[in-house]
């Protein structure tokens, strides 16, 4: 915890042991529930009975499984969710805000990306029916013991699963273990650099990574961020007052395309 | 990449160092200017379409060491503004599957091996010169446009020879008799900016946030910026469609026929159909007592009279969707000051009636005058990439011929002998056999008439889409003669019975054209070279012509004696583009595609100019040239406000209309019962489609971790009661047993779609659980697609004692 005031961590701290004890209450409590049999769905089929045809946007309320159930992993989101703190964190897969080391970050970001810029795939199993409850973490950032639900980057297109797909697959007993992601696939990815420049010395970094769908900075560099990227500032709320995207996509003119690929290759050059 | 952690943090912590060190050195990192489209560390963009659906998303290819690194959604594409969904974001992998066919194999002794591309070249020309009349070519709508263009002159032009059809007769044929017999002309009216407009948009059968995400995106996101746009899921299962819509309309399979009707009943009885757009715009059309393309006149007084029986109460018994809710859809479509958008896609066009049902769709948008405005429109769309750009512009099928033109008639066949330059008579005036017919007769002996002894497949996967794959697939294992061809970029469900297996480039490893569902015509360049000996398929098909014309077919050549492939070079000499050493001395796809340029004149469905193309992030057709020297395209046909063919003042005008008056047809089709239904042997309906993350059969997409991950195997979809009386738990191992055989998978109980009591659903990306072994395979009379949405199921708990099969997800 690298908080500058030392009164300030103290009541930090409170809040967050009180904080800690209510998303404990609420995480768990929302992840069993999203659990479902075959059994326990006549409560589902009873309320969906009656609003099949009605209007349906948020979701039927879900039943809370039979204890005698919860052992069970079926095609279920929660199937690798433990409902104890001290289970849930340090969760390997999980952001934590542990992470010092910046090399770390970067594994474990490039480990959830196929290239920089592509959509992080989803570290946990998902709720595979709604977006809502994606937002029950994500709408705000949520931090559970070491542990970091990262607010979204972006503005809210509600449709999350269009490109963030989990990479615990359907959480069946057919695909209980993961594979590595790089398996059968020699895409190798490209990823920005690591700083941003700075014209002298002291100067405000640029930004080293494109912004389009990364326009909320808080969600990564804010109070919940890990600390290596953590801003050292929270208290300044404009960001782009000062540092300035420097990613080269970004930047670039595709209004006028110049072809590059037709230019070396009608002049005879192998590609590249 | 597969770098561990420790290797990883010892590489950044070097880099990190070096960079440090350059920092203080420098003061600063060198500074880079660079060119438009390199950017740091050496990488290049440029712009490509998606390879994966009909949307046509436009993504920048980042590219590095001859290498795609990097994708981004194209910010300037008016198709999708930025977004893509995640199979558009990882595209760049599938060029990188370690499986990649690398070079030609031939089947020896039962086994593929390798052989030289000359060899292979010498096959291919030596089964076709030996029975010309038995070759056929089956195609895809992944074809590019002059991939398509080039299979279409070679066996039409070049063998006299009809059977060529593309797998998009498995996906929107019905989609094209549809537009067909209503505006005498094929491919929508509308576009996607329909999409920004409508206040409501209804969903037959069909499941955007799933299968075209961004479009779905593009209409929900408009809520997010506080617009109101009512959507309506009329489907047979919950989807996550469903789950956005603000009414959910659940019928019975295949009665989607009869709440169609039931909206036009209530038109007409509540007198609130559109008198004037009527009167205007349209006349009326019943079907033959064969059905047929273009059916009967009738008239406004027997079509109500038709439609007499489709009260909402009649609609809610075949239907199962409540009167009340047929009230409220012929309430919506009575209203003129709401604009109304109509979006289906496979569950309308995979149907035994599916040309009707697209025929109806089409018929309520005009009866209540909810077409002609942005918003008010009538949309089919497409699974594939050019299922529109090549399938059905360049007509790569049995019946077609480019630009709108069909072989039966004369004035068409003299037009392609004159652009090719071929003589009198070349063109066959017989259809070649449609898709199922030609799997059928080639999975069929010799001896008992089965008359198609060699297939060339060119970017499909038949072993894996047909329907009752036994029956139109699997039944060529054995079958003496018969030879199959597949040029292919992995190891499929069809090269495992190939007897010559051409490994291709693919995507950004070429020059391409493509054409999306909204008449948007999209180019994009090579960018890497392809693995191996992997090659264009376009050059293939020349290749093998050339062979041919070496051998002395003379189909191969033309009027006056050249070859029916000349390509020049700005010098006007020729350039042998059959060496593959030498394809790309020119822009062999330019030059095809401006030959095919002149024959989409006709149906006034003028593609730009290469160069134009080449500029922009695609252009939809008719694309126009204006006074100025301007090329423009056409969001909305047929409507004076945006397409210039339309006579000042007409204000719309069908000017492709059957009738010849510039109307277009309302026809009335009645409900028909489906070709299997649930009876007591087999009680439960089966349906199949996709799933978000693997497109198709899923060979490019299953070969990306991310995706693969994400959806790792197939599965069956069951109520949860359903499911509880089998005595089946989620997760269990379930066999699906039809008329056609059985099949094992797991069950997955409330996952991503939910259907209703009675209906299993199973997606069929999955090569290792092909569910396509028990599809039905009956066809549509018309457009002659198959229906597999529904065929009758019976589901039940795997015995136990039987060991479990490997269901292990890295097979």
């Amino acid at each position: 915890m690298a908080f500058p005031n030392a009164g300030k961590a103290k009541s930090h701290l409170a809040t967050n042991i009180i904080l800690a004890a209510v998303f404990t209450l609420s995480v768990s409590g929302f992840f069993m529930g999203l659990r479902q049999t075959g059994r326990e769905t006549e409560a589902t089929q009873a309320s969906s009975a009656e609003s099949s045809q009605t209007t349906d946007t948020v979701g039927n309320a879900i039943p809370a499984p039979s204890y005698a159930d919860i052992a069970q992993a079926g095609f279920s989101p929660n199937a690798n969710w433990k409902s104890r703190l001290s289970d849930l964190a340090p969760h390997d897969d999980l952001d934590t805000v542990r992470v010092t080391d910046p090399a770390e970050l970067r594994y474990r970001r490039e480990q959830r990306r196929a290239y920089d810029g592509s959509p992080p795939i989803v570290p946990h199993p998902i709720d595979q029916w709604s977006a809502d409850s994606c937002m029950q973490c994500h709408e705000r950032a949520v931090r559970i013991g070491d542990v970091v639900a990262p607010a979204m980057s972006h503005p809210a297109y509600t449709s999350c699963t269009q490109c963030h797909v989990s990479g615990k697959g359907l959480g069946s007993r057919w695909n209980a273990s993961d594979f590595d992601l790089h398996t059968g696939n020699r895409f190798g990815g490209y990823h920005q650099p690591e700083f941003g420049e700075r014209a002298y010395p002291d100067a405000p970094p640029t930004i080293p990574h494109n912004v389009h769908m990364r326009q909320n900075c808080m969600s990564c560099h804010g109070e919940l961020g890990t600390s290596p990227i953590r801003t050292s500032h929270p208290e300044r709320q404009s960001c782009v007052q000062c540092h300035v995207p420097g990613g080269k996509v970004d930047e670039m003119n595709f209004s006028e395309s110049p072809f590059p690929f037709w230019e070396s290759l009608s002049k005879g050059d192998p590609v590249q | 990449m597969s770098l561990d952690r420790r290797h990883f943090l010892k590489k950044t912590a070097m880099a990190a160092a070096v960079a440090a060190a350059q920092q203080r050195a420098f003061g600063k990192y060198e500074n880079t200017e660079l060119d438009a489209t390199t950017a740091a560390d050496g990488l290049k963009w440029d712009k490509a379409p998606c390879r994966f659906c009909g949307t046509g998303c436009h993504v920048r290819v980042g590219v590095k060491d001859d290498k795609v690194v990097a994708i981004q959604g194209e910010q300037l594409a008016d198709v999708n503004k930025g977004l893509l969904c995640v199979k558009g974001y990882h595209v760049g992998g599938i060029l990188y599957g370690k499986d990649r066919l690398t070079q030609p194999l031939l089947r020896k002794n039962g086994k593929l091996v390798p052989i030289s591309w000359d060899e292979a070249i010498d096959v291919v020309a030596q089964r076709i010169y030996d029975k010309p009349d038995e070759f056929a070519i089956y195609g895809s709508g992944q074809w590019t446009i002059p991939e398509g263009y080039v299979a279409q002159k070679f066996i039409k032009g070049g063998l006299s020879n009809n059977h060529i059809d593309p797998n998009a007769r498995l996906c929107m044929a019905s989609a094209v008799t549809g537009y067909l017999s209503t505006h005498g002309v094929d491919e929508p009216a509308g576009c996607y900016d329909d999409l920004d407009k409508c206040d409501v948009m209804i969903m037959w059968g069909n499941n955007p946030a799933e299968m075209h995400p961004v479009l779905f995106s593009r209409v929900i996101d408009r809520r997010s910026k506080g617009e109101e746009v009512m959507l309506i899921d009329i489907g047979t299962r919950r989807t996550r469609t469903t789950e956005y819509s603000d009414e959910y309309l659940e019928f019975k399979p295949h009665s989607d026929l009869a709440i169609a009707n039931g909206i036009a009943h209530l038109l007409i009885k509540n007198g609130t159909y559109d008198k004037s757009f009527v009167e205007r715009f349209c006349n009326f059309r019943k079907d033959t007592d064969t059905p047929s393309l273009f059916g009967q006149p009738s008239t406004f007084e027997e079509y109500s009279k038709l439609l007499e029986p489709y009260t909402p109460e009649y609609v809610e018994e075949l239907s199962g969707v409540s009167a009340e809710k047929i009230r409220m859809l012929g309430e919506l479509f009575g209203r003129r000051d709401i604009r109304i958008t109509s979006l289906w896609c496979m569950g309308v066009n995979q149907h035994t009636r599916g040309t009707n049902m697209n025929r109806l769709l089409h018929g309520i948008h005009m009866l209540s005058g909810h077409f002609g405005k942005p918003g008010d429109a009538p949309t089919s769309l497409t699974g594939q990439p050019s299922a529109c750009g090549t399938a059905r512009e360049v007509g790569t099928l049995a019946h077609a011929l480019p630009g709108g033109r069909i072989v039966a008639k004369e004035p068409h066949r003299k037009d392609c002998e004159r652009i090719w330059n071929l003589p009198e008579g070349r063109i066959n005036a017989k259809p070649g056999y449609h898709t199922v017919k030609m799997w059928e007769q080639f999975c069929t002996s010799t001896e008992e008439g089965g008359d198609v002894s060699t297939i060339w497949v060119q970017v499909t996967n038949p072993g894996h889409t047909l329907p009752n794959l036994k029956k139109h697939f699997t039944n060529k294992e054995g079958l003496k003669d018969k030879f199959l061809i597949v040029s292919e970029v992995y190891p499929t469900a069809s090269t495992k019975l190939a007897d010559l297996v051409l490994p291709a480039a693919m995507w950004v490893e070429k020059n391409g054209i493509y054409g999306n569902s909204e008449r948007r015509t999209q180019q994009w360049f090579k960018m890497v070279n392809p693995p191996g000996e992997a090659r264009d398929d376009c050059w293939m098909t020349i290749a093998v012509a050339r062979r041919l014309f070496e051998m002395g077919h003379p189909g191969m050549k033309d009027k006056d004696g050249g070859f029916i492939f000349e390509l020049k070079d700005d010098s006007g000499a020729e350039v042998p583009v059959w060496e593959w050493e030498r394809y790309y001395d020119v822009n062999v796809d330019k030059q095809l595609y401006e030959e095919y340029r002149e024959f989409t004149y006709m149906k006034h469905k003028d593609v730009a100019p290469y160069d134009e193309l080449v500029k922009a992030r695609g252009l939809r057709w008719p694309v126009v040239q204006r006074a100025n020297g301007k090329w423009e395209e056409t969001p909305f046909r047929f409507m004076e406000f945006s397409d210039s063919y339309v006579e000042k003042g007409k204000e719309l005008q069908f000017y492709h209309s059957v009738t010849g008056d510039d109307k277009a047809l309302i026809w009335f089709c009645p409900y028909d019962p489906p070709a299997e239904a649930p009876d007591q042997d087999y009680p439960m309906w089966l349906s199949t489609g996709r799933v978000l993350e693997h497109w198709h059969t899923g060979t490019m997409t299953r070969r990306i971790p991310q995706l693969r991950n994400a959806m790792p195997h197939a599965y069956v979809e069951m109520h949860p009661e359903d499911a509880a009386e089998k005595g089946l738990a989620n997760g269990d191992l379930a066999v699906i047993e039809t008329r056609r055989g059985k099949i094992e998978m797991p069950v997955w109980l409330n996952g991503r779609g939910r259907p209703p009591r009675g209906t299993v659903f199973v997606p069929f990306f999955d090569e290792n659980l092909l569910i396509n072994d028990i599809t039905l395979g009956e066809i549509d009379p018309i457009s002659k697609e198959p229906d597999y949405k529904k065929c009758a199921a019976t589901v039940y708990k795997r015995p136990s004692g039987k060991p479990a099969p490997a269901l292990d997800p890295t097979r």
